[in-house]
Parts: C-alpha cells; sequence; structure tokens
C-alpha cells in the first residue's frame, strides 16, 4: 500500500512524519536524525547531496551548495550547475526527494503522496511552487497547508469548537512568525501574520558564545574568536548550555585545554545562571514583542479574544520565551507536542484524514483513574491503571485468606493511593458459596471491563464451582477534571506515608502466610524432626504469632520474624526431602545434591 | 487569506446490493425486514465495540511498548556508565596522588587513563574516523575551512571524529585542499 506523509519544508530544516496506528509520528531520516537540512549541493563529480553531507561539504564548494532555497519560492530566481538552470522549486524537490526516499526506507513501501506546509504569508505563486516541487520529487500534493494551522491541527484544536481564536507562535532555529488563526465550522482561516525573517535561536546561541569569549578574555586575556578550533568547540557548548538552562537555572561550562599560551595550558571553566543567560538576550526576546502586537492588531481582535496558544519551533522550549507569550497573552499554551516536529505532526494527521485513515468513530478515551480492588491489610491493587485505553478488560486471580472461608467481598475503588482509605469507593459485592478450602486454594477470577462510554463492570467468578456475581457502575467513576486532578495530587503528596502502610501491611500478609504454612507443615512433617529442630521452628512461629497479634507491630520486626521463621522452617523441606530420597533410591547412595526447599510464598490475597 | 479545510469524508465503503427472499405477504415481509434490521444493527453493534477493543489494545500496547523501550534506553544508559566507572576510579586516584613527586608519572598515568576510557569507548563500538590523507568524504568529513578545483584531499584535521558501530556519530573537522596542493607540503 502506498503511504501519504506530511512534510514540514523548512527555510533551514524538514521534517516528515506519517500518521500510522492512530497517531503522527515523525520518521528518522538516514542518518537517524529527525530534522534534515534544507541544504543542496551538487558535487564537482555530479553527485547530488542533501542535508548533513550538503552542509558539510559546503564550505568546500560554496558556489554550488544552495541554503535558504524556501526563500526563493515563487519568485524568478535560478541557479546554474554545469550549465543547467534549476528552478528554486526544482532545488526543493531535491530535499523532497531525500525525505520520500528515507520515508520509503523507514516505512518498507512507496511512498505517493504528501501534504506539505508553507508560512502563512505564502502567496499563490509561492504555494505554486511548493505544489510544484513536490510534484518533481514524485508526489501528489494532496494539499497544501498553513505551517500554523498544521500546529493547530496537531492539537486537535479543529475540533475545540466554533469561533475559536488561535494563536501560533514559531520561533524556529533562523525566522520568527506570529500568526492569528480563527475555526469556524471546522474550517481554519488565518486572521493575520506577522514576524522577523532573521532572528531565531541562531541568535540566542550566538550571545552565550560571545559572552564566553569576553569573559575568557578578561580573565585570561586570550581572544579565543581568532581560533578556529576553540570556537568550533564554544558554539557546542554555547547551544548545549541554552538548552541545559531550559531544564535547571544554572550551568557549567567546562572546556578543559581550550588553547595554550607560553605559560602552559589554559581551561575554560564558567558558569552561567538562567538569569544572566535571560539578561543577556533581553533584547532578542523583546523584538518578538512588536510582530506579536502587530498581529494582533492586523487580526482585528484584543489580547483577550485569544483562546488557544501553541509554541511551535525548538527556541519555545525557553523558559523566558514561555514566561513571555504567557503574560502577553494570559494564557497557558498547549502542551505535549515536540514544538520541532508540530507542524510536520499536524501535516501528516491531515495526509491520515484526507486518505481517509483517521476515524472518528475510533476516537477512544482514556481511563482518568486508576481501578482495582481492595485486597488483604487495607491495600489497593490496581487492575487498570489510568490513562489506559478504553475499551478495555482485565482479569486476575485472586484467593481466600482463611480457611473454608465461605465468601469473599469485592471492594470496587478507583484512585492512585495505595492504600484503599485514600481512594474513592464505587461499589463493592460478595461472592458466595465458596465451597469449604483451605485459605489460598479456592481461584477467583476478577474481571474488570470499562466498555467504550466508561461504563465499569466487574465480575468475580469461583473457578471451581463456576457461580458468578458481578456489579456495573455507572456514572460514578465520572468525576470533573480538577477532582481528578486533586485526587492525583493528594496521591502524591502521600505517597510516602501510603508506602509505608502498604509495606507494613505486606509484612503482615507474608507474616501471616508463613506461619500458616509452617504451622502446618510442623503438624505434617514434625515428627522427622529432632526435638531440638522442632522447638526451634516452633520458637520462631510463635515468635511471628506473638507480633500478629500486635496490631502495633514494627514493620521490620514483622520481616525480620518471618524471615527467621523460614529459614528456621527449611529443615523441615530438607527433611522431607531427605526421607523421599532415601525412600527412592536406598542403594544407589549418592550423598550430594541436597536441595533446600524453600517454603516461601508469594502472600496470596482475598 | 487562505483557508484550509482540515476534514473531509473518508473513504466510502461500497455495498453491493444484498439478495433476500422477500415473503410475498407484506406484514410477513415488515416482520422480516425487521428482524433482518434488528440482527444487522446488532452485529454491526458488536463488530464495532470489538474494532474498538483491538484499536484501544493496540492503543495500550504502544504506551507499554513506549514505556518498555525508555526503560531499555535507561538500563542501557546504566550499563554504559557501570564500564565507564573504573576511569572515574583511575582520576580520583590520581588526582588524590602526591602530583608534585613525579610529575612524569602522573603524565604516564594520565595516558593510561586515557587508554582504559578509550578501550571502554572501543567496546562499546566506537572507532575514530581516518581523516588527514583521505579523500574528502562530507559523509565523514565536515570541511572548515579549504576548497579549490580538482580531487579534494583532507590535509589537516581540527577535531577527530568518531563512528559508533559503524554509523558516523561525529564527522571529522577538516580543512581540505585540492589533491596537487597538498602534495607541496612534505
Amino acid at each position: 500500500m502506498s503511504r501519504a506523509v506530511g512534510i514540514d519544508l523548512g527555510t533551514t530544516n524538514s521534517v516528515v512524519a506519517v500518521y500510522e496506528g492512530g497517531e503522527p509520528a515523525v520518521i528518522p531520516n538516514a542518518e537517524g536524525h529527525r530534522t534534515t537540512p534544507s541544504v543542496v549541493a551538487f558535487s564537482k563529480s555530479g553527485e547530488v547531496l542533501v542535508g548533513e553531507v550538503a552542509k558539510r561539504q559546503a564550505i568546500t564548494n560554496p558556489d554550488r551548495t544552495i541554503r535558504s532555497v524556501k526563500r526563493h519560492m515563487g519568485e524568478d530566481w535560478k541557479t546554474e550547475i554545469d550549465g543547467k538552470e534549476y528552478t528554486a522549486q526544482e532545488i526543493s524537490a531535491r530535499i523532497l526527494m531525500k525525505l520520500k526516499r528515507d520515508a520509503e526506507a523507514y516505512l518498507g513501501g512507496p511512498v505517493t503522496q504528501a501534504v506539505i506546509t508553507v508560512p502563512a504569508y505564502f502567496g499563490d505563486a509561492q504555494r505554486q511552487a511548493t505544489k510544484e516541487a513536490g510534484q518533481i520529487a514524485g508526489m501528489e500534493v494532496l494539499r497544501i497547508i498553513n505551517e500554523p494551522t498544521a500546529a493547530a491541527l496537531a492539537y486537535g484544536l479543529d475540533k475545540a469548537g466554533e469561533d475559536q481564536t488561535i494563536l501560533v507562535y514559531d520561533l524556529g532555529g533562523g525566522t520568527f512568525d506570529v500568526s492569528v488563526l480563527e475555526i469556524g465550522e471546522g474550517v481554519f482561516e488565518v486572521k493575520a501574520t506577522a514576524g522577523n525573517t532573521h532572528l531565531g535561536g541562531d541568535d540566542w546561541d550566538e550571545r552565550v558564545m560571545n559572552w564566553l569569549v569576553k569573559s575568557f578574555k578578561d580573565e585570561q586575556g586570550v581572544d579565543l574568536s581568532k581560533d578556529k578550533m576553540a570556537l568550533q568547540r564554544l558554539k557546542e557548548a554555547a547551544e548545549k548550555a541554552k538548552i541545559e538552562l531550559s531544564q535547571v537555572t544554572s550551568t557549567e561550562i567546562n572546556l578543559p585545554f581550550i588553547t595554550a599560551t607560553s605559560d602552559g595550558p589554559l581551561h575554560l571553566q564558567m558558569t552561567l545562571s538562567r538569569s544572566e543567560f535571560t539578561k543577556m538576550t533581553e533584547d532578542l526576546l523583546a523584538a518578538t514583542k512588536d510582530p506579536f502586537n502587530q498581529a494582533v492588531k492586523d487580526a482585528g481582535i484584543k489580547v483577550d479574544d485569544i483562546d488557544h496558544l501553541i509554541l511551535v519551533g525548538g527556541s519555545t522550549r525557553m523558559p523566558a520565551v514561555v514566561d513571555l507569550v504567557k503574560s502577553l497573552t494570559g494564557k497557558d499554551p498547549h502542551k505535549g507536542v515536540n514544538p520541532d516536529e508540530v507542524v510536520a505532526a499536524g501535516a501528516a494527521l491531515q495526509a491520515g484524514v484526507l486518505k481517509g485513515d483517521v476515524k472518528d468513530v475510533l476516537l477512544l478515551d482514556v481511563t482518568p483513574l486508576t481501578l482495582g480492588i481492595e485486597t488483604q491489610g487495607g491495600i489497593f491493587t490496581k487492575m487498570i491503571e489510568r490513562n489506559t485505553t478504553i475499551p478495555t478488560r482485565r482479569s486476575e486471580t485472586f484467593t481466600t485468606a482463611a480457611d473454608n472461608q465461605p465468601e469473599v467481598e469485592v471492594h470496587v475503588l478507583q484512585g492512585e493511593a495505595e492504600m484503599v482509605d485514600r481512594n474513592q469507593s464505587l461499589g463493592r459485592f460478595n461472592l458466595t458459596g465458596i465451597a469449604p478450602a483451605p485459605r489460598g486454594m479456592p481461584k477467583i477470577e476478577v474481571t474488570f471491563d470499562i466498555d467504550a462510554n466508561g461504563i465499569v463492570s466487574v465480575s468475580a467468578k469461583d473457578l471451581g464451582t463456576g457461580k458468578s456475581q458481578q456489579i456495573t457502575i455507572t456514572g460514578g467513576t465520572a468525576l470533573p477534571k480538577d477532582e481528578i486532578d486533586q485526587m492525583v495530587k493528594d496521591a502524591e503528596a502521600h505517597a510516602a506515608e501510603d508506602h509505608a502502610r502498604r509495606e507494613a501491611a505486606e509484612a503482615r500478609n507474608q507474616a501471616d502466610h508463613a506461619a500458616y504454612q509452617v504451622g502446618k507443615q510442623v503438624e505434617e512433617h514434625g515428627s522427622a524432626l529432632s526435638d531440638e529442630e522442632r522447638s526451634n521452628v516452633e520458637d520462631k512461629l510463635a515468635a511471628v504469632k506473638k507480633l500478629l497479634d500486635d496490631p502495633a507491630a514494627d514493620t521490620a520486626a514483622l520481616k525480620g520474624a518471618t524471615d527467621d521463621l523460614v529459614k528456621a522452617a527449611q529443615v523441615i523441606g530438607q527433611k522431607m526431602y531427605e526421607s523421599q530420597q532415601a525412600a527412592e533410591s536406598s542403594g544407589d547412595d549418592k550423598g550430594d545434591g541436597v536441595v533446600e526447599a524453600e517454603i516461601v510464598d508469594e502472600g496470596d490475597e482475598s | 487569506m487562505t483557508e484550509d479545510a482540515p476534514r473531509e469524508e473518508g473513504a466510502t465503503v461500497d455495498l453491493s446490493p444484498i439478495e433476500i427472499d422477500l415473503p410475498e405477504d407484506p406484514d410477513q415481509a415488515v416482520e422480516f425486514l425487521t428482524e433482518e434490521l434488528t440482527q444487522a444493527r446488532q452485529s454491526a453493534e458488536s463488530y464495532l465495540d470489538d474494532l474498538r477493543r483491538v484499536a484501544a489494545d493496540f492503543e495500550n500496547f504502544r504506551k507499554r511498548a513506549t514505556r518498555d523501550r525508555d526503560e531499555i534506553v535507561e538500563r542501557a544508559s546504566s550499563r554504559l556508565v557501570a564500564s565507564l566507572l573504573p576511569v572515574l576510579d583511575s582520576f580520583d586516584a590520581a588526582l588524590a596522588s602526591d602530583q608534585d613527586r613525579g610529575p612524569e608519572r602522573v603524565v604516564a598515568g594520565m595516558r593510561n587513563i586515557y587508554q582504559q576510557l578509550v578501550s571502554v569507548l572501543r567496546a562499546e563500538g566506537l572507532e575514530p574516523i581516518e581523516a588527514v590523507g583521505q579523500p574528502f568524504d562530507p559523509e565523514r568529513h565536515e570541511a572548515v575551512a579549504g576548497g579549490g578545483d580538482g580531487h579534494l584531499v583532507v590535509t589537516s584535521e581540527a577535531r577527530r571524529g568518531y563512528t559508533l558501530k559503524g554509523r558516523v556519530l561525529r564527522p571529522a573537522l577538516v580543512e581540505v585542499a585540492a589533491e596537487d596542493v597538498s602534495g607541496d607540503d612534505t
């Protein structure tokens, strides 16, 4: 089957994505990177190089290396290579061909159709040229869509409702765009765009680099700007520092042996705080304000009219950028899609829609909170984790906690805490008529099923008798979003405390289980033990039982006593094994190979 | 300005007419068709539910696969970090030693630590990229200076490049010159 892809054909970098299995996915290029430089070169041997490779040879071959061809789309621009003239669309087509080739290699099949994005300010001639570029590259261009529209699609804003106003703030490596979109009847309309074609993240890097050079000169008296090798290291370190400062408030730039003087080697070691970084790039950030205000003004709206804010471009990861846009709009930006890839993702989504791959009927929900049941000791045993896509079903087998237990109670809850008391109870029911059996023997299968409407039904079935019982919880699981958030927050706030309580409950369950098992074994096989062995095991058993009788017993003490008991009881297994061997091979005594039977069991709960 | 229509009808399903033996009596025919329709609706609903469940299963599978992959990546880096710890130990020992007494020994030790690091990285599949004297190859070399007409050759290396398991991790930063010029250096 041939595929349709979405392509963000950028000025400096391009990205290709495909709609696959219900969501857009970026396709890495042959070199393993998710973005491909929009650079084309014609080598002297006649080869056409695209992407990283073209970039690496650019300096040796400047006349035959073409960058930023997007700036010439739709113009009467031509470049002559070896007596042949190439238009901007023919050069762009080379980039698209590489993206197509790499996508085909990745997808393992032909790619014949594409949705390609263009800046919102592109006119008809530029759009036509972009479409031609796609055709030259051997693809049917399903549609040309605007970059801000693609970003809005990636965030599903086409379903946001009628008459919504969206502001897209796009700060790329070398260009800056602001667009105001309006959506009505499922159609996006670009109300206004403004920008600066020569402002981008590279300018931020340069500021850090200049600061490094100046500080080093002030400290050491050496000018690194003359040293090509040092500059290369500074450039990389500056970009790394910028990226790190999006996560942490201070970063160390450490470049040992950056240069040498007659006195010996010199090392560069500096600390850059986020606030210093913000200060040295303040004017760059401020330069994005005018286009912002211009776009809002041209769109004929007020800032308050903006319903949605979308950030595009890797540079919008900088906290100062987010803060600025937040203060300008009074809105929190949409999050979740990589800002470098959001345009290509939206284009891929659009390609999926046009191909009929996106089916609304299958828009599936997720469970907002974890669902589960109460097990011995007040522990919340999770059955369906939060954020699981529904409809879904899950079964697990449980057992009884006491000998001859005639019934079990199934208590259904939702929430994120490890203990039941902090979670919300949804309902409970009893499964009765369990045949008399020692604890741990009955098998009770508990099944959770959530249908497409979020209705939860829980059933319990005694696999021995086939008896079953069930409950359907309607409406009870639906909580307002703030209440869900509150529950998640509460669970986080008490996570450590609950975890300790859970451990205590589990230690108690295990101690109880071990005491039960060992008690039974002593009863059955105690006669094989020497008096000394037997009294040792019984002492340990009594110690565990004593702790179990004390509801305030220390968890560590309980665990220790359980371990001691299990260790002491190993002698029983050993005796059982030895007597069995002796019975089996009385003539052929091997002597060695004594295996210690372990009498530990995972505590089953009901 | 311009408009983008975000959605369009999906591919339509081609339904060929179904042949039915319809009872002659109109009342019976209505009853028959009502029954048929009820059954068809029921099976459509059950297929839709199956489809949703398969789609949800796939979605949950993908979530788990993503989580597993993240875990594997994390574990892979912890393995690499563990193999680098001996190098860290050597540095600790070097810095703790009295560097004023026997600087030559310290430098010799530094060389050994370098060897230690190289051998860890080599075991991971790291290989240096050959540069000086090689024909310029932008797949592996990044030119920072030079050029000219004719066959280009790497004349000097500003920073070493590496491949990891055969794939270029970082190209070598090189200066190049046309072949006949490079011969003059020696």
